[in-house]
C-alpha cells in the first residue's frame, strides 16, 4: 500500500507538522502491519497513483494544493495537533 | 534545469564579478564578508525552503510559461490563490530569517513587467512582451535571483527628470544603435542588488514625452560592464566584524541589504530590452510595480512581526513579568496590529483579478491601505516589544564582557563575567545568556541592522506614505459615496 503525503506550507502552523507525521505514519504502519499489510509513504508526486493522500496542514484554512495528485486518492486531513490520533485511525482504516 | 539548492545559489554568487564597494574600499570576496554574508543567508533561505517537503507547497510553482516547477519568486500569479500564497510564502520567510530576504522585487517586478509590455505592444506594435517572456524563462529555468530595481536618486523632489541639474540623477538612455541602448545614472537603496544575478530596471516614476529618455525598461546581469555598486551601512553593522560575534548581533545569521547601483554607460543589448522611450506606459508600470510590492509588506513583515512578538513574549518569561495583566495586554495588541496587515496582505490578494496578458494584479486600494499601515503598526510593535523588554536591551554590557575571565580586584575575587551573570539574572533556571540574546534580538529590530528593514523600510519601501495616500485618494471612489450620502439622507439635487 502506498501512501502519498503531502504538506501545506506553513506560514502559520499551529501545532508540529512534521511531528504530526512521524506519529501517524507510526501508528498507521502499526495497525497496519497487524493485519499483515505494508504500508509505505512517499512525498506526493505528480502521476502516481495512490492508495490515500494524507494532507498535514498547518491550520484549518487547509490551503495545500493538491489539484497536480491523484484525483481518485481518497484524502486524510490533519489541521490541528487534535486531529492527529484520529487522522490516524482514518488513514489506517483506508490501507 | 532544476531548481538550485542553497549551497548552489552561494556558489552561483561566487562566479559573479559582482563590483561592490563598501567603507571607501573595493570588496572582492563579498560573499563571506561578515556584514554582507547573513544577507545573502537570507536569499539562500529561498532556495532551502524550496527543497523542504513542508514548504514546497509556498515555495514553489507551476510556471505558466513552461509547466515546469519553479520557484514562485520567479513565478508569473495565476489566480487569486497564487497572489495569497505569495503572501503566505513572505510570512514564512520573515518568519525564518527576521530580515528582509530581498528576493520579492524581482517577483514583482516581473508581474508589473509582464502585464505592461502586453499593453504596451498592443499599444505601440511593439515586441516587448515576447521578448520578456524569454526573459522570464530564462530566469525560472536558472533559477536565479533578479533584484527588480525602480527607485532613482531623484535629486531635487520639485523637478522633473529633464529639469534637474544634473541630468544622471534619474536612469536614462544616453545613446541607441542597431545592437542596443547605452544607459546612465544610478538606482538608490536597492534591497539584495548585490546578492542578485541580474537587475531588471524600471522609471521611478511617471515619465512625460519631453522627457522619454527616462522611459526605459531593461535587463543587465549583475556584473555587466559598467555597472558598480556602493554598500548602505546599518546602524551597529561593525558590531559583525567583532572578534567571536554572536550574543551582540541579536540576528547572527540573517540580515537585510541594500546598496546604491550605478550605471556608468552600460550596454544593454535590445532583447533585454523591455521599454525604450514609451513615456505613456512608465506610470502604468510604476503603478503595478508598486501595487505588488505593497501587497509584500503585508507578508514579510508580518512574518518578522511574529518574531518579535515571540521575542516580547520570551522577554517576559525571563523577565518574571508574563502573569502581569498588563504584558498580557501589550502581546494582545501587537498580535492584533500584526494580525491586521496580515489581513489587509490576503484581502489585496483575494480581490485581486487578471490583467490582460493574463497574470493576476492585487487590488490596488487595498494594497496602498496595506502598505499604509505598514508605515506605522511596525513602529508600534516595536515599541510595545520594547516596552515589555525593559531598558536592559540597551544597557547591558557586551558579550565579551559576560564572558569575561578578567577578574576584578575587590574583596569577592570574581570575575568580569561572574559578576555580569550575577546582576543580570532574570527567573530562576533561565541563563543569563538566553535573556541576553532575546533582548539583543529586540534591540537589533528596534535600533540595530534589522532596524533598516523593520522600520525605516516599512515607511518608505515601496513608495512612502504620501504615494500610498495620493493610489488611495485615486481609488477611493468619494463621488460613489456622495451618492449613498445623497440617497440616504434625502437629498435630491
Amino acid at each position: 500500500m502506498l501512501v502519498g503525503f503531502k504538506f501545506c506550507g506553513g506560514c502559520n502552523p499551529v501545532y508540529d507538522r512534521r511531528a504530526a507525521y512521524e506519529k501517524i505514519r507510526s501508528d498507521v504502519c502499526v495497525r497496519a502491519a497487524e493485519r499483515g499489510v505494508e504500508v509505505s509513504f512517499e512525498p506526493v508526486r505528480e502521476g502516481v497513483r495512490y492508495d490515500a493522500l494524507l494532507v498535514i496542514c498547518g491550520c484549518a484554512n487547509r490551503c495545500a494544493s493538491l489539484t497536480a495528485y491523484d484525483p481518485e486518492a481518497p484524502r486524510v486531513y490533519v489541521y490541528g495537533e487534535g486531529g492527529v490520533s484520529d487522522a490516524g485511525l482514518r488513514l489506517a482504516a483506508l490501507v | 534545469m532544476a531548481l538550485m539548492t542553497g549551497e548552489q545559489y552561494i556558489e552561483s554568487l561566487r562566479k559573479l564579478n559582482t563590483k561592490v564597494y563598501m567603507f571607501g574600499q573595493k570588496i572582492d570576496n563579498w560573499v563571506d564578508h561578515p556584514i554582507i554574508r547573513p544577507s545573502i543567508n537570507c536569499l539562500k533561505m529561498t532556495y532551502d525552503l524550496a527543497q523542504d517537503p513542508e514548504h514546497e507547497d509556498l515555495m514553489t510553482a507551476t510556471s505558466n510559461l513552461t509547466g515546469a516547477k519553479v520557484n514562485r519568486f520567479s513565478h508569473l500569479h495565476q489566480s487569486t490563490d497564487d497572489l495569497k500564497k505569495k503572501v503566505k510564502m513572505q510570512r514564512l520567510l520573515g518568519q525564518k530569517t527576521a530580515s528582509c530576504f530581498q528576493r520579492c522585487v524581482g517577483m514583482d517586478a516581473f508581474n508589473a513587467m509582464f502585464s505592461t509590455t502586453y499593453e504596451m505592444d498592443k499599444t505601440h506594435g511593439t515586441s516587448y512582451h515576447e521578448r520578456f517572456k524569454k526573459y522570464l524563462t530564462y530566469i525560472q529555468d536558472k533559477d536565479i535571483v533578479v533584484d527588480g530595481a525602480m527607485t532613482d536618486p531623484k535629486g531635487d523632489r520639485g523637478k522633473a527628470q529633464g529639469a534637474q541639474a544634473d541630468p544622471d540623477l534619474f536612469v536614462r538612455i544616453v545613446s541607441k544603435n542597431d545592437e542596443g541602448i547605452v544607459v546612465r545614472g544610478a538606482k538608490a537603496h536597492q534591497t539584495g542588488s548585490i546578492n542578485s544575478h541580474e537587475h531588471l530596471i524600471m522609471p521611478t516614476q511617471a515619465v512625460s514625452e519631453d522627457d522619454k529618455q527616462y522611459a526605459v525598461a531593461f535587463a543587465v546581469p549583475s556584473d555587466a560592464e559598467g555597472l558598480f555598486m556602493i554598500y548602505g551601512r546599518q546602524s551597529c553593522d561593525t558590531r559583525k566584524l567583532e572578534k567571536d560575534a554572536d550574543v551582540d548581533l541579536g540576528n547572527k545569521r540573517f540580515g537585510g541589504q541594500e546598496a546604491l547601483v550605478v550605471f556608468d554607460d552600460v550596454f544593454v543589448p535590445w532583447d533585454r530590452v523591455f521599454m525604450c522611450e514609451e513615456a505613456d506606459f512608465s506610470g502604468m508600470l510604476v503603478e503595478r510595480f508598486a501595487g505588488y510590492h505593497r501587497q509584500s509588506y503585508g507578508g514579510c513583515k508580518v512574518g518578522v512581526g511574529d518574531v518579535i512578538i515571540g521575542a516580547a513574549a520570551l522577554a517576559a518569561d525571563y523577565n518574571g513579568a508574563a502573569k502581569a495583566s498588563h504584558v498580557k495586554d501589550k502581546l494582545i495588541e501587537m498580535t492584533h496590529l500584526n494580525e491586521t496587515l496580515y489581513c489587509c496582505g490576503i484581502a489585496c490578494s483575494t480581490e485581486g483579478y487578471p490583467t490582460d496578458a493574463g497574470n493576476y494584479q492585487i487590488d490596488l486600494l487595498l494594497a496602498n491601505v496595506c502598505k499604509q499601515n505598514i508605515t506605522r503598526f511596525p513602529y508600534e510593535i516595536i515599541r510595545l516589544a520594547e516596552d515589555i523588554a525593559g531598558g536592559l536591551m540597551v544597557t547591558m554590557p557586551s558579550q565579551a564582557d559576560f564572558r569575561s575571565d578578567l577578574k576584578v580586584p575587590t574583596k569577592s575575587d570574581m570575575t568580569v563575567g561572574q559578576w555580569a551573570n550575577k546582576f543580570f539574572v532574570g527567573v530562576d533556571g533561565v541563563p543569563t545568556e538566553n535573556r541576553m540574546r532575546v533582548l539583543r534580538f529586540i534591540e537589533n529590530v528596534a535600533l540595530g541592522t534589522a532596524a533598516v528593514g523593520y522600520r525605516t523600510e516599512s515607511m518608505h519601501g515601496a513608495g512612502s506614505p504620501q504615494a500610498q495616500r495620493i493610489m488611495i485618494a485615486r481609488q477611493g471612489n468619494i463621488a460613489a459615496k456622495k451618492e449613498l450620502a445623497k440617497a440616504i439622507a434625502g437629498i435630491k439635487d
